[in-house]
């Protein structure tokens, strides 16, 4: 009786060892890449993984955020020029292939040290999508993030100058006075950052007279994106000026490069 | 008696609402006058301010122009440097005295060449440095003698007069200096735009760009007073709008189809190589992507032109990719493209003698040979080090002239 019931046990531990197991291998198997590859710039749970190993082998230590940056860029070209593989910085079927053989022992639910914590999409286990990237770049009254070296703050304070100085204007308007700014941001003559150039005394009307603390719309923002973008309609102006306002001698002077609705831009 | 008391009543009311209202009122009065004399005495501050500075920077560009001591030559510009960014501030706080007038283009100016001397170690027995010593210290006598008549005409306490009346005097006296460097009639450079000569050929091309039919075309030749002129082709495709320009080469100079996205199914991997084969069948091969960036279902990729295997980091496009079906929706070119050829580096320095120029907090990562614009917008051969900085890691580039060892740009990536 007591040799039925160890034997019963032993078979019911086996059994419980073999469930465990196979519990746990389906799940590392799905959080094995997809098929997408990876390039500086793209984001989601592949990222995450990729952080993931790479951080496992001592290649990458920022944080797991999955997103594909500089640092997981250097990381992948020192992984690939170790391993033999040809140094792109992109991560291709072979990279991550290799990858996965090189980290046998990796799974999301590792605990990574302080500073390198598990994050964003990934802990779901789900493989990505294409959808599920990027996110999205206005949200409420505002730009959640930057873009092209510009704060999310910068985008917003150029939305707030193109919604004061040009509501009302066509679309196109709209975009050339954010365009305007970034051309200042570039050109030597005017101040480094974005704040500076618009409260750069008497830069622009809207405020002197208070309204760019007005609520910028969709439109005014989806101008914005656009001139940071690269779209400048006014090719280069560092200078507009509404022709029926504006008696200033020096102005009317300079060399008009476009006129989109009630502005004239100048070099 | 009622009456009287009545009458009595009425008028000490109207005397007392009366007495108070001309209180209220000349104490307003009293505080706009006060308000409009502490602005002027601000306008004749910073004008004043400027005009002890312009003399300043005068005596510091004779000094310059005096001395070969590369010490003594150094000191006396960065004397210049710090007058003439002094003088700016000053002038800023007048109104009509910012950015845009004359006054502050010229001190940004001798400012932006003062400080290109220091980091290039010019020599001042250079004939270039001293005939733009020489013209800059006539430049700032100049607009000393414009601006001290000015300056010392424009404060309450010296005419007498209401505050109120001496800010439009200032604006006037500002506005005649301004326009006194005017360039000659604006009339000859206006823009003026007329039907390109082949209209039919620019839609095809256009066509050619947008990679499908455009319908109702409209062909528009816009005058640059810079760039020559380029041709505007607008139209729809797909009844959306589109609109693209070309420079006067034929060259493709930005391309935009307003079209919304829908859900996102294309990977930016793949929008990458779609962005590419485009840019090829557009004629622009020898590109080298150097950023990319996905957000609200849209992918943009930056791309850099190659030089003889180099790539010019001051040059480059954009290429919006909409995610939902991969279709290429926007083209935008700086206009800014380098020499064919690779601008000659005589005797560069050592990668080892570039990397000294690092500072200890500086970790590189990677580093390779560029093309890059020197502070006088001239293409030279640079080393781009792209590492991380300090115990943040965040990650950085220093551009450095590969002949000189001078800095050229230090950008934080992002």
């Amino acid at each position: 009786m007591i040799k039925a019931k160890r034997a019963i046990s032993a078979w019911a531990l086996v059994l419980a060892a073999w469930m465990a197991a196979g519990m746990s291998l389906p799940t590392a198997a799905t959080q094995a890449f997809t098929a997408r590859n990876l390039i500086y710039g793209s984001t989601g749970y592949d990222v995450d993984e990729l952080q993931g190993r790479l951080h496992l082998l001592g290649y990458y230590w920022g944080r797991i955020d999955g997103i594909f940056g500089w640092k997981t860029y250097w990381a992948v070209r020192t992984f690939q020029y170790n391993f033999g593989l040809p140094v792109t910085g992109e991560v291709d079927m072979r990279t991550k292939i290799m990858l996965v053989k090189a980290t046998p022992n990796w799974n999301s639910k590792m605990d990574f040290p302080a500073g390198a914590s598990g994050s964003s999409s990934g802990n779901s286990g789900q493989p990505a999508t294409a959808s599920d990237t990027g996110g999205t770049l206005i949200s409420g009254d505002g730009f959640t993030h930057g873009m092209d070296n510009l704060s999310a703050s910068d985008l917003n304070l150029m939305a707030h100058v193109v919604y004061g100085e040009a509501r009302g204007e066509p679309f196109e308007g709209q975009v050339a006075v954010a365009a305007v700014i970034l051309n200042r941001l570039h050109d030597p003559k005017f101040p480094k950052s974005i704040p500076a150039i618009v409260y750069q005394p008497g830069a622009f009307d809207c405020v002197n007279d208070g309204q760019i603390n007005l609520q910028p719309n969709r439109e005014a923002m989806q101008a914005v994106i656009d001139a940071v973008n690269g779209w400048d309609p006014t090719h280069g102006a560092l200078y507009y000026f509404n022709p029926a306002k504006t008696s200033n001698a020096w102005m009317w002077a300079q060399p008009e490069l476009v006129t989109i609705g009630h502005h004239i831009f100048t070099a | 008696m009622r009456s009287w008391t009545w009458w009595a009543g009425a008028a000490a009311a109207v005397i007392a609402v009366g007495g108070a209202a001309f209180a209220w009122g000349d104490h307003e009065r009293n505080r706009a006058q006060a308000m409009a004399a502490m602005v002027d005495a601000g306008y004749s501050g910073a004008l004043r301010s400027a005009v002890a500075d312009l003399d300043s920077l005068r005596a510091a560009l004779a000094s310059a122009s005096m001395m070969a001591d590369p010490d003594s030559f150094r000191r006396h510009l960065a004397d210049v440097e710090k007058y003439a960014y002094a003088a700016q501030l000053d002038m800023a706080r007048i109104p009509d005295g910012g950015p845009d007038h004359r006054v502050n283009q010229e001190l940004h100016q001798i400012d932006l060449d003062a400080a290109h001397w220091m980091v290039t170690d010019a020599d001042p027995h250079s004939a270039s440095v001293q005939d733009a010593l020489r013209r800059a210290y006539q430049t700032v006598v100049q607009l000393e003698e414009q601006l001290q008549p000015i300056a010392w005409h424009a404060g309450p306490v010296v005419d007498g007069k209401a505050g109120t009346e001496l800010a439009p005097a200032v604006r006037n006296a500002l506005a005649r200096i301004q326009a006194s460097a005017a360039p000659p009639s604006r009339a000859a450079s206006r823009t003026t735009a007329s039907v390109a000569k082949n209209p039919t050929l620019w839609v095809r091309r256009a066509e050619q760009v947008a990679g499908q039919r455009i319908d109702k075309p409209t062909v528009r030749e816009v005058r640059d007073p810079r760039n020559g002129s380029y041709v505007l082709v607008t139209g729809s495709a797909a009844g959306r709008p589109v609109r693209i320009e070309f420079a006067s080469t034929g060259a493709l100079a930005s391309y935009r189809w307003a079209r919304p996205t829908g859900k996102a199914r294309v990977d930016l991997a793949d929008a990458a190589g779609v962005a590419s084969r485009w840019l090829q069948r557009v004629g622009l091969s020898n590109m080298v992507r150097t950023h990319a960036s996905q957000v609200d279902g849209i992918a943009r990729f930056t791309y850099q032109p190659v030089v003889q295997g180099v790539p010019a980091l001051d040059a480059s496009c954009k290429v919006v990719v909409a995610l939902d079906d991969g279709q290429v929706i926007g083209f935008y070119d700086r206009g800014k493209w380098p020499p064919k050829s690779l601008p000659p580096a005589l005797h560069p320095l050592s990668e080892r003698d570039l990397r000294a120029r690092l500072g200890p907090q500086f970790h590189v990562q990677e580093e390779q040979r560029v093309l890059a614009e020197d502070p006088n917008g001239k293409w030279v051969q640079a080393v781009a080090f792209d590492g991380t900085f300090g115990g943040s890691d965040e990650p950085y580039r220093v551009v450095l002239d590969v002949t000189t060892g001078h800095e050229l740009s230090i950008e934080r990536l992002t």
